[in-house]
Order: C-alpha cells, then sequence, then structure tokens
C-alpha cells in the first residue's frame, strides 16, 4: 500500500491536470479540477504544519536538554509563534505585528538580501580574470552590461546603454532560450517519469 | 612585484567595506544622475494609461521584504498611475509578505489620490499553493480568496460585485521577486486566458524575462530599482527609485573598478597566481 | 467539434507531449528488452563521490540542499530531479558513516526528504544511522532559510555542499557560505538567471538539462536512462523546428505563421 498509493495518487492527479491543461470539458474542468485544485491548496497549508512541528522537535530537544547555545532556540520558538498566532487572531493588519514585520523583519530579511551585492563583489573579482580569451569576452561584456544598466553609464558613453541591450537581447537570450529548451524538455520528461511511476524518488525511490 | 600579489588577493573584507561606502555616501549626499525612459518601461506606463476609467487592475505582490528596495518603489509608482486613472485595483500576493506591503503601498499613496478602500481598490491578500492560486483564481476570484486582508467577506465588498474571475480583469501586473510570480501568470494565467500580463521584477530576473518579452507573451517590464525610478519620472513623481539610482551607479563603478584591478594585477604579474 | 473539446492554440503542444510520453514508452519497452542506451559523461555527478570522499576522510558532515521550489509549481521537476540526486547522496554517506545534514525550505518537500534518506540508509544496510534530526525544516522565507544553512555551513564545517534544485537569489549565498567554510561545492539547477552564480563561485555545475538526467545518470537504472533518450529527440525536433520557424518569418511563409499562430500561441 505504501508503494501503490502515491503512484496512484500521482497518475490519477498527474493525468488529470495534464489533459485539463489541454482538453476542456467543462464538467470535469469546473468541478473535478476545480476539487483538485482546492485540494491541492488545503495540503499545501497543511504542510506548513508538519514544518512548524519539526522546528518544534528539533528545537525543544535542544532547549530541554540544555545543548549549546539552545537559548538560540528559544528565541526562534517565541519570534515564532509571535509572529504567527498573532496576525491568526487579530490580523495581520494588527499594530503588533506591523511593528515587528516593520522593524525587525524586514530589516533582517533586506540585510540577507542586501548580503548579494558584497558576494556578488567578492566573487565576481575572484572569478573574472582573463585566463583564457573566452574569460576576456566574458569580462568585456560584463562591463558593459553593468555600465550599460545604470545612468552613469549613459553620461560616460552614450553607446554603454545601447551595447548593453544588443548583447543582452541576442546573445544572452539566444544562451538562455537554448538551456531553457533543454531545461523544459527535461522538466516534461521527469514529469512524465513521475506520472508513470517510473522514477519513484519522490517517496524513497522504491 | 608585492604590490601586484596584493592586488590579486584583496581580502574580501576590505572589499565589502568599500562597496558599503560606495553605496551609503550617495545616499547620504545624492548626485543626481539623469535616468532615460527605456521602452520596456515606457510599455508597461503606455498600458496602464491608455486603459479607460473603471477598468479593473490586478496587481500582485509577488515578493518579500528582501526584495522591497526594488520591487515597493515599482508597486508604490504603479498604484499611483491606476488609482491616478481611477481604475479599480485589485491586489493580491502569492507570497505571503506581499499582502503586507500590499496594505503598506495603499496606506500611501490611496489618501493622496482620494481614493477608497472597496471601491477602488482591495487587497485580497495571500493565498499559499502558488501556481495553483492562479489556476483557481482565474476560474473564481471569490472562492479562491473569500476573505480580504481584513476578514470583510469578498462578496460584500462593492468593487468586487462584478469582478468574479480572470474575465473581470482587464490587466494582469506582477510585481515578482522569482516564483510564483510573472513567470507563473505567463504561463498559467497568459497561456490559458486571453489577457494582458506586464510586470516588475528584480534586477538579477531580468535576463530570465527576456525571452518572454521577445515572444510577446510578456508586454513591458519594470526592471529593478531603475525602472521604478523610469517610472517615476514619466508620472512625474520622483520617489524610492530615482533616489537610490545614484548609490546603485556608484557601486557598479565600484565592482568593475575591483574586477579591472584583479585582472591588471594579474596580467602585470604575469599571470602566475592564482 | 474540436474546437468545442480541444484547446485550440494548444494542439501543438499536445501533439509533442503525446509524441514525447508515447517515445519515452517505446524507449522503456526497448531498454526492459535488454537495449542499453549511451548517456554521456556529466563531471558534475561524477563529483559528488569526490565530495562525499573527501567529507568522509575529514571527518566532517555533507549538506544537502533540494533547492527552494514547492512541489506545486512549474520548478517542481527541479526539486523531484534534486531529491533523485540526494537518494545517490544518501547511500554514499550511508555506506561511509558519513554525517549527512538535509535543510529544507519548502514544508511539503520535508516529509520526502526524510523517507528519502530513511530509505536510502536502509537500503545501505544501516537503518540505526539515519538522523532524523539531521533533516531540516529551517523556514519557508526564502533568506531565513539561506541564513539558516550559512549558519549550519560555518558551525558544522561542513566538507561537501551539494546543491541541486530550483535556486533563487540565495544561489550565491549559499555559494559564498559553502566557500567560506572551505567545502568543495556540487550545484545543480535549471534556474537560468542562477545559473551564473554557482558557476562563479562553484567546484561543479549541473546546467539545466544536466539536472534533469542526474537521476538517470546515477542511478543507471536501464527504463530512466533510456527515458533521457527522448530529450535528445527532443532536442533534435527543437532544432528543425528553430530552423522552419526562422526560414518562415524571414521568407515570410504565411501558411506555416497562420498555423502556428492558430494553433501553438
Amino acid at each position: 500500500m505504501r508503494r501503490e498509493v502515491p503512484i496512484v495518487v500521482t497518475f490519477v492527479s498527474g493525468i488529470l491536470f495534464l489533459l485539463d491543461y489541454f482538453i476542456k470539458i467543462p464538467y470535469v474542468s469546473e468541478n473535478v479540477v476545480g476539487q483538485f485544485l482546492d485540494w491541492a491548496i488545503i495540503v499545501a497549508a497543511f504542510a506548513l504544519i508538519l514544518g512548524a512541528a519539526n522546528i518544534f522537535r528539533i528545537h525543544i530537544y535542544k532547549i530541554v536538554k540544555g545543548k549549546k547555545e539552545w537559548w538560540n532556540s528559544l528565541i526562534l520558538l517565541v519570534a515564532m509563534l509571535v509572529m504567527a498566532v498573532v496576525p491568526i487572531i487579530w490580523t495581520q493588519q494588527n499594530a503588533v505585528y506591523t511593528f515587528l514585520f516593520k522593524n525587525i523583519f524586514e530589516n533582517l530579511n533586506g540585510t540577507m538580501f542586501a548580503l548579494l551585492a558584497f558576494y556578488i563583489a567578492s566573487a565576481a573579482y575572484r572569478a573574472f580574470r582573463v585566463r583564457t580569451k573566452e574569460a576576456a569576452v566574458l569580462l568585456v561584456s560584463a562591463v558593459v552590461v553593468m555600465l550599460g544598466a545604470t545612468p552613469i553609464g549613459a553620461k560616460i558613453w552614450s553607446g554603454f546603454p545601447e551595447y548593453s541591450g544588443w548583447l543582452q537581447t541576442i546573445f544572452t537570450t539566444a544562451g538562455m532560450r537554448g538551456i531553457m529548451i533543454g531545461a523544459s524538455l527535461g522538466a516534461i520528461v521527469t514529469a512524465l517519469r513521475t506520472i508513470f511511476g517510473i522514477d519513484r524518488s519522490y517517496f524513497g525511490g522504491q | 612585484m608585492k604590490l601586484l600579489e596584493i592586488l590579486q588577493n584583496i581580502d574580501r573584507r576590505i572589499i565589502y567595506l568599500i562597496l558599503a561606502l560606495s553605496i551609503i555616501l550617495p545616499l547620504l549626499f545624492p548626485i543626481g544622475f539623469p535616468v532615460d525612459i527605456t521602452q520596456n518601461t515606457q510599455d508597461v506606463y503606455d498600458l496602464v494609461d491608455k486603459l479607460p476609467a473603471g477598468s479593473v487592475v490586478l496587481l500582485s505582490y509577488d515578493w518579500d521584504a528582501a526584495s522591497a528596495p526594488e520591487l515597493l518603489p515599482q508597486a508604490e509608482a504603479l498604484t499611483r498611475h491606476i488609482l491616478d486613472k481611477k481604475l479599480k485595483l485589485v491586489a493580491i500576493a502569492l507570497w505571503n509578505q506581499g499582502a503586507t506591503f500590499a496594505d503598506r503601498v495603499h496606506n500611501t499613496v490611496a489618501p493622496e489620490v482620494g481614493a477608497v478602500y472597496g471601491e477602488d481598490y482591495v487587497n485580497l491578500g495571500y493565498r499559499p499553493g502558488q501556481a495553483v492560486v492562479l489556476n483557481s483564481l482565474a476560474r473564481d476570484i471569490h472562492a479562491t480568496f473569500p476573505e480580504d486582508v481584513a476578514r470583510t467577506k469578498t462578496a460584500s465588498i462593492p468593487m468586487m460585485k462584478d469582478i468574479r474571475s480572470i474575465e473581470d480583469i482587464d490587466l494582469v501586473i506582477s510585481l515578482s521577486a522569482g516564483d510564483p510570480g510573472l513567470r507563473t501568470y505567463i504561463e498559467q494565467i497568459g497561456a490559458q486566458y486571453p489577457v494582458t500580463i506586464t510586470g516588475g521584477v528584480t534586477a538579477v530576473s531580468v535576463p530570465g524575462m527576456l525571452p518572454y518579452l521577445q515572444s510577446g507573451d510578456l508586454v513591458g517590464l519594470l526592471a529593478g530599482m531603475s525602472g521604478a525610478a523610469e517610472y517615476e519620472n514619466l508620472i512625474d513623481r520622483p520617489g524610492l527609485g530615482l533616489g537610490g539610482m545614484d548609490a546603485q551607479s556608484i557601486s557598479h563603478l565600484v565592482i568593475i573598478a575591483f574586477i579591472l584591478i584583479g585582472n591588471i594585477a594579474y596580467l602585470a604579474g604575469g599571470r602566475k597566481k592564482k | 467539434m474540436l474546437e468545442e473539446i480541444f484547446v485550440v492554440n494548444r494542439l501543438v503542444l499536445f501533439g509533442i507531449t503525446v509524441a514525447i510520453a508515447v517515445i519515452m514508452l517505446i524507449a522503456i519497452r526497448r531498454a526492459k528488452k535488454g537495449k542499453k542506451y549511451f548517456i554521456r559523461r556529466i563531471a558534475g555527478l561524477e563529483a559528488i563521490d569526490e565530495a562525499v570522499g573527501r567529507a568522509t576522510e575529514m571527518g566532517r558532515p555533507v549538506h544537502f540542499s533540494p533547492g527552494i521550489a514547492s512541489l506545486s509549481e512549474e520548478t517542481a521537476a527541479q526539486t523531484l530531479a534534486g531529491l533523485a540526486v540526494l537518494g545517490y547522496v544518501a547511500r554514499l554517506t550511508a555506506k561511509y558513516d558519513t554525517d549527512l545534514i538535509v535543510t529544507n525550505r519548502m514544508a511539503e518537500v520535508l516529509p520526502i526528504t526524510e523517507e528519502v534518506v530513511r530509505q536510502s540508509y536502509l537500503s545501505e544496510g544501516k537503518p540505526e544511522n539515519y538522523n532524523p534530526d539531521n533533516i531540516i525544516f529551517l523556514s519557508d522565507e526564502q533568506f531565513a532559510y539561506a541564513a539558516g544553512c550559512m549558519g549550519i555551513m560555518s558551525r558544522e564545517k561542513v566538507a561537501a555542499n551539494i546543491m541541486m534544485g530550483a535556486f533563487w537569489a540565495e544561489s550565491l549565498i549559499f555559494a559564498e557560505g559553502g566557500f567560506v567554510a572551505g567545502s568543495i561545492q556540487v550545484a545543480g539547477t535549471a534556474n537560468t538567471h542562477q545559473l551564473p552564480f554557482f558557476l562563479a563561485a562553484c567546484d561543479y555545475c549541473l546546467i539545466g538539462e544536466e539536472l534533469f538526467a542526474a537521476g538517470a545518470y546515477l542511478s543507471q537504472d536501464p527504463m530512466q536512462v533510456a527515458s533521457i533518450r527522448v530529450q535528445d529527440i527532443g532536442k533534435v525536433a527543437a532544432v528543425l523546428l528553430i530552423i522552419v520557424g526562422t526560414i518562415a518569418s524571414t521568407c515570410n511563409w504565411p501558411v506555416i505563421i497562420d498555423f502556428l499562430a492558430k494553433f501553438a500561441s
């Protein structure tokens, strides 16, 4: 049963959604597929409870056993509970939630994203060395695109935005398309393998 | 020779420090580089501008706090333009923080243009389920979003009485920091329904959206903070986007400078060092 | 009649999907009868053995991330492909008694990663070594997840960092985190806009379709390898279509252009 049930559920829902994309039978499309969509949304929401349970299990264990830096686990659980319970009870327009969101969460999250600028600078400095002719082409293209994307680039030379656009729309897009076509075919085949039960890696490969 | 070695192996903390200064200083002391309008931004502006009053625009907040510096200015500029043109605005979110930002944008813009909640604009909030939400929304908005963020029944909101499915929407705008987002709209909505889709993305996502622009699946695109700055120029309301462009310009120059320094030292040093 | 049932502008796509499914089933049938299909060497996947081996020698753990996509969007196939690699990595770590830490961003992927790792330890005959506390759901917040991963990489001094699936802006954060921790890094994604970051910062990188071939490549399961064959046939068909389309639009042949506009728009 542990093997058959997931395979049957995957096959039925996969085929149903796939066919509904191409063939519209009014009753099936509205009621059956619509019902599956509602279920999918509900299952996705319930999966969050599983995730929360995992966090609780791991961090309560750390706190109870007094593991190294257990207080971080305590802070995590308190923060998680406050940010979850407050908007559930008093909606997300509540002043406490809005305050915490704007003054703590938003800044922490923004900081993580902002780190990218520093990492890009450091990685680009390390990686962009003209070791080969191809690397030289890459370097020149990168400089043109970066300057073309900012107002100062146009001020230095009016050709930067123009050539930046040319490089992106012709070369980058051509390369992207090639990879996208290959990846899309891969995705289609992976999806079909999963629907037909040939690839069962999603439940342990048994 | 030692100098060349040092220049090839600059400590990453020095790079971080100089980059930080190149961002902070222009924010404190603006230079005011002129911002030119690109065709993609102009196309987004034209789509909104040419809609007759009363048309319905779906604005999707598909981003989180991390992308706010790029996408919040876009959302503000677009919302200002939409409400100013007396269009009906339906805000939803495929990312859970999106609804909070929608509230913030509405609270800033609505009083300025005299828009009324429930009549001119509405915030239906976030639903989990990603692409599935869009499939569901296209069929029945009221079933997918039964309540707004303040838990008012969607069916009882005056402007929502006639807005029931994707067929009642005239323009879809997704401001997205990834998936689910603009690409999901193109694949799930654009591929199935005859509604125009446009949007804005973070600068890093732009190359990934270019094929969709060329194929016509996507009409117009706001590209990161510069897209927001251009839109602010078009509606003649300078905001957060234009304010950040100097910092972006200078920081780009600094990164280019580091790349060039590393390469000059590498070439001058006889390419011996890694 | 046709227009009542079929979504007309998807007829070409429907034909292609059916063709791919049929060719795949034929290839699999032939594989069952003993036909062997060739699959080219993928350096990034060979490097996984090296990475796990290095972690074993150093007595330090391996970190695996199946990407940050859910199972209900178009990037789900990347997550599934990542899970196939996870099964292989988990069997290696089970075999060598090396710690494996799996971090998850999507709650719905968590029970699947738990099951994949548990089954892998079971199949290697070491169910007692499976540690459920090492399969961690960090947060469904993208950057909270990224911060959590960086913390684990630096605290646990991860020796091998394997990232297979759909990644977005956190890709470079992971790769730099791994670089600072001194890990050997193998990454794979079909998210084209993140490939440059992985290529710049990782030791090995699977590009696009290579990720989807990973499961078949690592398992060497004849049926899965056979299904990869379809990707190659699809690519040849795509190249032919591009050539025909380019000629048709350059020469302005209305028959082909109108056909595509009506049935494949």
